[in-house]
């Protein structure tokens, strides 16, 4: 079954008096427990793609449906449910809030679901225990390196335990070896778990390493 | 609502600088505010005990019907008879809120130490019931002498401006004359067996307290000017206007002709006070109010500005527009009741400060200092905090507002 479709879906973006389209009629269909790589310039839309898949974009035309609906007939808060219960997002900047430790970060996601604070606080460690940082849930973002900062970011994705996680290049701002760990641990997040993971990157080793890769071009899906 | 609490509080204090000046420009518009309206509120405790008791107004006061408009040109016409004063006094009397309902007599005239003559307006009172309305006069003011004894028969007290500008002294002989109703003039001795500070300038130099039998005589007339009522635990105002609209009915339907005064209806300067007072705490009001919506609107902005990308990314993790609202706005009532607690602190430094030094000043016309008082009036402190609170939140709403309306994409998107 698949968990996320693209049907003839184009967006335009006004810059001033100029109309850029970053996607022109693209038809995708991502399946449950999939681990795909979208590749291509910058500037080829990218990120416009992953965007719309998380709902937090709507497509100028065409459909983008997630989980079977259709994203964009659905009400602002309907969209923030969607996001909150079936979706995790990974930034390359992380965008961990500042002021949390790594255990409030990751515990943010379940309390904006609405979870109660102590069972928030019982998963957010043990996510945070399953990738590795179980010595820091209490460092905040800024006492840990880039490495940790993503992995905390990746635990907080999956501590909703989402059938989708959408991560723009989550590799970019890290170094050789960091990276190549995130990569395992993606990688082994999704053939134990069957989280399908949907991921824009320029970094070949993680090419290497996904089951399908899409590749854009000038906002249309090439291969 | 812990985590939002958590991060609005770790917000605060990331941006300790910024969020101190907010803090500051609050503490110092409550503190502000509430050592105005402490001082307002002893004034008005002040002028309130001046007016009931200083001024020996009573709590209310009957007049004949027209007095008010017609009484100082026909007297006769508009005062009450001895059968009427008595009459009304034995209804008034007879109502449980009623302590004491006593008969006055306005008098004036030329008051000579028989070389040097000047004007004076006298209070014609019953001396035992005078001493119930004011208390002891001699705890209220600065007093030479003796007070009117209740068998007093040409005994009076005089301002002490009055008695400086005629040379009288405690045991002094003046006279007192006077135009009868008739239109007779009429002189009686009096002797000076007190002398009182009046606390007005306007009223110290000629002011002049005899028993009500005195000014009958000074007069020749038998009845009463006016009925001058004292209320158990009536000091409240709207208590006052409420049993002045109750006797008024219960005097009617007995067939009495009156029309009823409270003391803030006949004490003008208070009227005046409280006006100007008012006035002044409005204004200064209002400048708190701009000072702190300001000063908040302009915290929380910058600091929707610079979270701009947090705001996309809790919005990209499900947190909806309202929640981001109530993020933004529960930091602006924090920052609201931070500021409001170090006001109150400020302000108890501030009280202290006044309470051990005790200045004193001259207001405008009165005669004598009086101290700076503030008053402790812990509702306002409490109303105050719950304001300012809610004033930030208020203003915070302002920025919070645009932050949620804006896309997630843009939010992230946010350099």
């Amino acid at each position: 079954m698949n968990i996320l479709e693209f049907h003839e879906v184009t967006k335009d973006y006004r810059l001033g008096e100029t109309t850029v389209s970053a996607l022109r009629g693209v038809d995708l269909a991502v399946g449950e427990g999939e681990f795909i790589a979208v590749l291509g310039a910058s500037g080829s839309g990218k990120s416009t793609l992953l965007n719309l898949a998380g709902a937090i974009d709507d497509p100028t035309t065409g459909e983008v449906r997630i989980r079977d609906r259709d994203a964009a007939g659905l009400t602002d808060n309907e969209k923030a449910e969607l996001r909150s219960r079936s979706i995790g997002f990974i930034f390359q900047n992380f965008n961990l809030l500042s002021v949390l430790t790594a255990l409030e970060n990751v515990m943010l996601s379940l309390q904006i679901r609405g979870s109660r604070t102590a069972i928030a606080r019982q998963e957010a460690a043990q996510r945070l225990d399953e990738v590795g940082l179980a010595d820091y849930l209490h460092h905040r973002p800024d006492k840990l390196s880039g490495g940790q900062r993503q992995r905390v970011a990746i635990a907080r994705a999956l501590v909703t335990r989402p059938s989708l996680i959408l991560a723009d290049e989550p590799t970019a701002n890290l170094d050789h070896v960091t990276a190549q760990s995130i990569i395992d641990l993606m990688k082994e997040l999704n053939e134990k778990e069957g989280v399908t993971f949907l991921f824009s990157t320029h970094d070949q080793r993680l090419i290497s390493e996904v089951k399908r890769v899409v590749r854009i071009d000038d906002g249309r899906i090439a291969q | 609502m812990f985590t939002w609490f958590t991060i609005s509080l770790r917000n605060i204090v990331k941006n300790g600088r910024r969020s101190l000046v907010t803090v500051l420009a609050i503490a110092l518009g409550y503190a502000a505010i509430n050592l105005f309206q402490g001082y307002v509120h002893s004034t008005y405790e002040g002028l309130t005990t001046a007016a009931i008791k200083g001024e020996g107004l009573g709590h209310l006061t009957i007049f004949k019907k027209g007095y008010l408009e017609q009484g100082k040109l026909h007297p006769e016409r508009y005062q009450f008879t001895r059968d009427e004063a008595e009459l009304i006094i034995q209804v008034v009397r007879k109502q449980p809120d009623v302590q004491l309902v006593t008969p006055r007599l306005s008098v004036s005239g030329i008051i000579s130490n028989g070389r040097n003559s000047t004007i004076f307006i006298a209070q014609g009172l019953v001396p035992r019931d005078d001493r119930e309305i004011r208390g002891d006069i001699r705890k209220i003011t600065t007093f030479d002498g003796r007070y009117l004894a209740d068998n007093e028969r040409s005994g009076v007290v005089i301002g002490a401006e009055l008695a400086a500008m005629l040379d009288l002294t405690v045991g002094s002989d003046a006279v007192v004359l006077s135009n009868t109703y008739t239109g007779m003039a009429n002189a009686l001795d009096a002797k000076v067996i007190g002398i009182f500070d009046t606390g007005a300038s306007a009223t110290n130099d000629k002011m002049v307290l005899m028993t009500f039998r005195h000014a009958q005589d000074l007069v020749d007339y038998t009845g009463a000017e006016r009925l001058v009522v004292l209320l158990r635990n009536g000091k409240n105002g709207n208590a006052s206007a409420e049993a002045a609209a109750r006797l008024g009915a219960l005097l009617a339907a007995e067939g009495f002709d009156v029309e009823i005064r409270t003391w803030k209806d006949l004490s003008v300067f208070y009227s005046q006070v409280k006006n100007m007072f008012d006035m002044i705490f409005l204004f200064i009001f209002i400048i708190v109010l701009v000072i702190v919506v300001m000063s908040v609107v302009n915290t929380m902005s910058m600091s929707v500005m610079e979270r701009t990308r947090e705001i996309g990314t809790l919005r990209a993790l499900g947190l909806k527009r309202r929640s981001v609202k109530s993020l933004f706005a529960t930091e602006g009532a924090l920052l609201g009741l931070l500021g409001s607690g170090a006001g109150c602190m400020l302000f108890f430094a501030v009280y202290g400060a006044i309470a051990a030094a005790q200045p004193t000043y001259i207001p405008p016309g009165s005669s004598s200092p009086v101290p700076l008082r503030v008053d402790l009036v812990w509702p306002a402190l409490a109303r105050s905090i719950a304001f300012m609170s809610l004033l930030s939140l208020l203003a915070a709403f302002v920025p919070a507002r645009r932050s949620a309306r804006m896309t997630v994409v843009d939010a992230l998107g946010h350099i």
